[in-house]
């Protein structure tokens, strides 16, 4: 370090190179975003629409959704640093919540269009909370 | 009167004083991993001279290389070790600290 400048460069280079580098990590913001997408349609079908065609199209729905995320986050080239606890606290929430939804949408809550909408809202929030923390992050 | 080395200077660690090597720490810094192709894009040098840089700074132990497989393509991809974490930081450190004794 021969001076003031070099050392601000320095700092201002260190400083570019995370930023861009959080920046090249925003995938995991798009991942969450179309995964809570995905609950606001597949929640309502799956409480609304009784029998075993409805059971097997939400089932090959909800497959496709995880199976085309899965395959697009494998092809990044970037991984957030503490994205693996948070995607498993995010999975966590959201697996107690659609379970909680399931168990009164078949029970006590049947058929009911207002219980499906805010289940629906339920079920995206943790993957809608989580993109919106990491669109702040970046 | 001054103690000999209690200038922030002497926390500078000399093997990020490199500007490619403090990049690709810099770059790794927020990140868990990162594929060998996105630093090298990122610090905007060629696959040799980050290679160089890499083998480095993953002498002293600052960031680990990994080899895998995404289907056929083979990666390699790069992460910041705790050694290579702290040691950026105390280089960051020192610097701001040399910034604001000019100031």
């Amino acid at each position: 370090m021969s001076g003031s400048g070099s050392v601000v460069d320095a700092l201002g280079r260190a400083s570019a190179a995370e930023k861009a580098a959080r920046r090249g990590s925003g995938w995991y913001g798009r991942y969450l975003t179309a995964f809570a997408a995905g609950q606001l349609v597949l929640v309502p079908t799956a409480l609304l629409w009784h029998g075993p065609l409805a059971g097997a199209t939400f089932a090959v729905a909800q497959a496709l959704l995880v199976g085309a995320l899965s395959v697009y986050a494998a092809r990044q080239r970037v991984v957030r640093r503490g994205s693996g606890v948070r995607h498993l606290v995010i999975v966590g929430v959201w697996g107690a919540v659609f379970a909680l939804s399931v168990v009164l949408g078949t029970t006590v809550l049947t058929d009911s269009p207002g219980f499906a909408a805010a289940a629906a809202l339920a079920c995206a929030a943790p993957a809608a909370v989580g993109a919106w923390l990491e669109r702040r992050s970046s | 009167m001054t103690s000999p080395g209690s200038h922030p200077r002497h926390a500078l660690d000399p093997l990020l004083n490199a500007p490619v090597r403090l990049s690709v720490v810099a770059a790794l810094a927020p990140l868990d991993k990162a594929e060998f192709g996105f630093v090298r894009d990122l610090v905007e040098v060629t696959d040799s001279v980050l290679s160089k840089q890499v083998s480095a700074l993953e002498e002293a132990g600052y960031v680990a290389v990994h080899k895998g497989r995404v289907g056929r393509r083979p990666r390699t991809w790069l992460s910041l070790a705790p050694e290579g974490r702290a040691a950026y930081q105390r280089h960051l450190a020192a610097l701001r600290a040399i910034a604001a004794d000019w100031s």
